[in-house]
């Protein structure tokens, strides 16, 4: 345990030392003030667009942290080589890649955090005040945090296996898979025959389904999320992260690291 | 890692999965629930959108108009009778790009045609069209299409009429154009004009829902149609014998009809309690009529 | 039996974004050290491998003979009883060398087993107790060095001087090497006492007579030669 909260908290320290994680948060910021601009171009929905504007900014900027943090997670170690006199000592190849992945979420849920602050502050700044229904933004910033855990967990195994573009370009096309899910499972059987609408309904339902962990809708309407479903949630992104990670130490484990 | 572990690890993830596609089964349960309120459609301004996708507004309508389609077609296959997000989908598609002609003509058909199949807003089909036409003045087909609309959903012959007129005064318009403009406005509805119309939609267009639903509309038609002739026979039965028949075997056996007639899905008609040709209580497309007629 | 054993490896690359001192903070962490004891290990091992005072700059800015102190500190750390160093001196100047000679000698002495990769032979010679020695991806030979360098028969190496005048016994002469007015002599064993008469009677000043041992190079590079010789007779052979 210890060993895993050794290699996380290098992580945390790696990504905050780099100074483009300042430069995306800020940026993050940057859009959620323009939000504010935006809103108030058209007429009584500046609450609306502030929180889906600012929700999207915080989704997109954290997906670009994870995917390009995370692709270098273990194959930077091995392109310059740091990896070897780690791996000579008493830690295990599962605790480091552990390790890695908890850093990473850390160091996301950090800044997560920070334009999540960012957003109620500009929620504030239009509306004056705080309501009840604004707990539902941080479910909303919660649910993005679940959806990064994955990304990483996708991330982290394909820096296993290959090389950090090849890693960045799966990334990306499951990213995209997995939020057209929805879609694939409406395809008919008419448009190409059954044996593939069979293939689609399988893998609508493992590839990851991030539509999943998209709740802007009902929460810009002030719409509650219940609790049962936040703790679904929750259930399925764990369970994506234990499958993915799992994949992710066989290969590991597997890898000859010369 | 020994290879058992590996086997052991994969068994697991295999649970992981399996675990994973259940409990999306639930997920889903929850957040159809929790959309039933509202389809999602945040951004409703269309000039809005237009000033902030800059160049890309013309591939914002594509993805705009795919929405449309994929939404329009998950409603049908759910059976879900509101649509009330068609019409914003369609006002921003045609906005961010006032070319995208696809976009204008099946997206009139969705919201005239009479729910379940479409909206039942054919007024707001009439708006799109115009504004369609506003944009492509040389499309003669939208002249085809509002005349359609005039037709069949607003049924107000002389708007029909003067829609195919217009159309046909362009060059590149197809003949029948002129003749349908003529016959419209001589005779109002008329077997013919529908048939012919609702042919041309099935034989041309590219949706296969618009497509099926041509195809019903020509088998009502035809149903139509075929119970008033026999109607008429009706009628000279009881001219020739006194009496109403009762069935239609009645009318074969008197040597009116050569054989029971069938509706196009084979079904043979009946008499109704009125004395009026009907639609054979088993054949599908009574209900098919059903609908049509309670949202006409 | 990580904890054992100590691994330098070759090039050693470490996080650029850590200073030395978080590096074998990070590194100790998988030990089971108290927080005060990894402290100060940490130090001592800096100050062991000189670094002290550059223990607080970030590892981006450290030299290649920098990072092979610190990559000599990490393995070391944790008192393993087995090291094993590749290259250990690869990127040092001199002094750093020495320092790292007097370092592994100092382990050797109290006890630990080191094994040790080297290209440099002269290394090799003066702090192994056993050498092994791999040609062509092949162990050739296993011994302590000065066993198994004594192949060649020995020879003896005069030191000499003369002065002014001409020196009788050319032959002598033409096979010894000349440095300002100091010649070099190799005669074999059996000769010598016939090249020292000659000197004499030449009025030669004698420097020095030593036995001229092998080196390791030179035992190196006779097996060299021999598998390539073998190699050219699979060839020859296989065509």
């Amino acid at each position: 345990m210890k060993n895993i909260g050794a290699v996380a908290l290098n992580t945390f320290r790696e990504a905050v030392r780099d100074r483009v994680l300042y430069n995306l948060v800020f940026f993050a910021l940057l859009m959620i003030g323009a939000a504010i601009l935006v809103g108030q171009i058209s007429i009584g929905i500046e609450e609306v667009v502030i929180v889906s504007l600012g929700l999207s900014a915080i989704s997109f900027i954290g997906l670009l942290m994870a995917v390009f943090i995370g692709v270098g997670l273990v194959s930077k170690e091995m392109d310059k080589r740091t990896i070897y006199a780690l791996l000579a000592k008493p830690v295990r190849r599962w605790e480091f890649l552990v390790g890695k992945f908890a850093g990473l979420i850390f160091t996301l849920a950090v800044n997560t955090a920070a334009m999540a602050a960012g957003l109620f502050l500009a929620l504030l700044y239009v509306r004056h005040t705080l309501q009840r229904s604004d707990a539902g933004l941080l479910v909303a910033v919660y649910f993005i945090l679940l959806k990064l855990a994955i990304v990483v967990a996708l991330a982290l195994l394909f820096s296993c296996a290959t090389t950090s573009l090849l890693s960045i370009l799966y990334c990306a096309g499951f990213y995209v898979a997995g939020s057209f899910v929805q879609q694939m499972r409406t395809l008919r059987n008419d448009m190409a025959g059954p044996a593939a609408a069979t293939v689609m309904r399988w893998l609508s339902y493992l590839l990851p389904n991030f539509e999943n962990f998209s709740v802007t809708g009902p929460v810009a309407h002030g719409v509650a999320i219940p609790g049962a479903l936040i703790l679904q949630t929750t259930l399925y992104a764990a369970l994506y992260c234990v499958v993915l990670m799992a994949a992710a130490a066989i290969i590991f484990s597997h890898k000859n690291l010369k | 890692m020994k290879t058992r572990t590996s086997a052991l690890l994969l068994f697991a993830m295999a649970l992981g999965l399996a675990a994973i596609w259940r409990l999306q089964i639930r997920v889903d349960e929850q957040r159809a629930a929790l959309h039933q309120e509202r389809d999602d459609l945040l951004l409703s301004s269309p000039r809005l959108l237009k000033i902030m996708s800059m160049e890309y507004a013309p591939l914002l309508a594509d993805i705009y108009w795919t929405r449309v389609v994929q939404y329009y077609g998950q409603k049908h296959s759910e059976h879900d009778r509101r649509l009330d997000s068609l019409w914003p989908l369609l006002n921003i598609a045609t906005t961010l790009d006032p070319h995208l002609l696809p976009a204008y003509r099946f997206g009139a058909m969705f919201l005239s045609e009479a729910p379940p199949d479409g909206a039942g807003r054919p007024d707001l089909a009439v708006q799109l069209i115009e504004r369609g036409i506003a944009a492509n003045p040389d499309y003669w087909r939208f002249y085809e299409d509002l005349g359609f609309i005039y037709y069949f959903d607003v049924k107000d012959y002389a708007k029909a009429s003067q829609a195919f007129a217009e159309g046909s005064k362009n060059p590149n318009s197809a003949v029948w154009m002129k003749v349908m403009a003529a016959k419209i406005a001589a005779e109002g509805e008329s077997f013919q004009t529908s048939a012919f119309l609702w042919r041309d939609i099935y034989q041309n267009s590219k949706s296969a829902d618009i497509r099926a639903t041509a195809l019903a509309h020509l088998q009502l038609l035809t149903a139509r149609e075929d119970c008033q002739q026999l109607d008429a026979l009706v009628n000279e039965y009881q001219k020739r014998f006194g009496a109403r028949p009762a069935a239609i075997g009645q009318l074969t056996h008197s040597g009116l009809l050569s054989r029971a007639p069938v509706d196009p899905l084979g079904f043979s008609y009946i008499i109704g309690e009125d004395g009026k040709a009907q639609l054979n209580p088993r054949s599908p497309l009574l209900e098919k009529q059903k609908l049509f007629d309670t949202f006409k | 039996m990580h904890r054992e054993i100590g691994y330098l490896p070759e090039q050693p690359n470490f996080y650029d974004y850590l200073t030395a001192a978080e590096v074998l903070d990070y590194f100790a962490k998988f030990f089971n050290f108290t927080a005060a004891e990894r402290k100060e290990r940490v130090q001592r091992m800096l100050k062991k491998v000189g670094l002290e005072t550059a223990g607080k700059i970030q590892l981006r800015k450290y030299s290649k003979g920098m990072l092979q102190r610190v990559g000599l500190a990490q393995a070391i750390l944790h008192d393993p009883r087995l090291l094993v160093l590749d290259e250990p001196m690869s990127g040092l100047d001199p002094v750093g060398r020495r320092e790292v000679r007097d370092i592994i000698l100092e382990l050797k002495h109290a006890g630990k087993t080191i094994l040790f990769s080297t290209h440099i032979l002269s290394d090799a010679e003066m702090l192994c107790d056993r050498v092994g020695v791999i040609v062509g991806g092949k162990l050739q030979g296993v011994g302590a060095p000065g066993e198994i360098v004594d192949i060649t028969a020995q020879k003896m190496e005069i030191l000499f001087a003369v002065a002014g005048g001409g020196l009788i016994g050319a032959p002598l002469l033409a096979n010894a090497t000349r440095t300002g007015d100091r010649y070099r002599l190799q005669v074999a064993e059996e000769e010598l006492y016939g090249a020292l008469a000659q000197l004499r009677d030449a009025g030669a000043k004698i420097l020095s007579v030593a036995q001229v041992k092998p080196t390791l190079e030179e035992y190196f590079m006779h097996l060299v030669a021999a598998d390539r010789a073998q190699a050219t007779a699979v060839e020859v052979s296989g065509k």
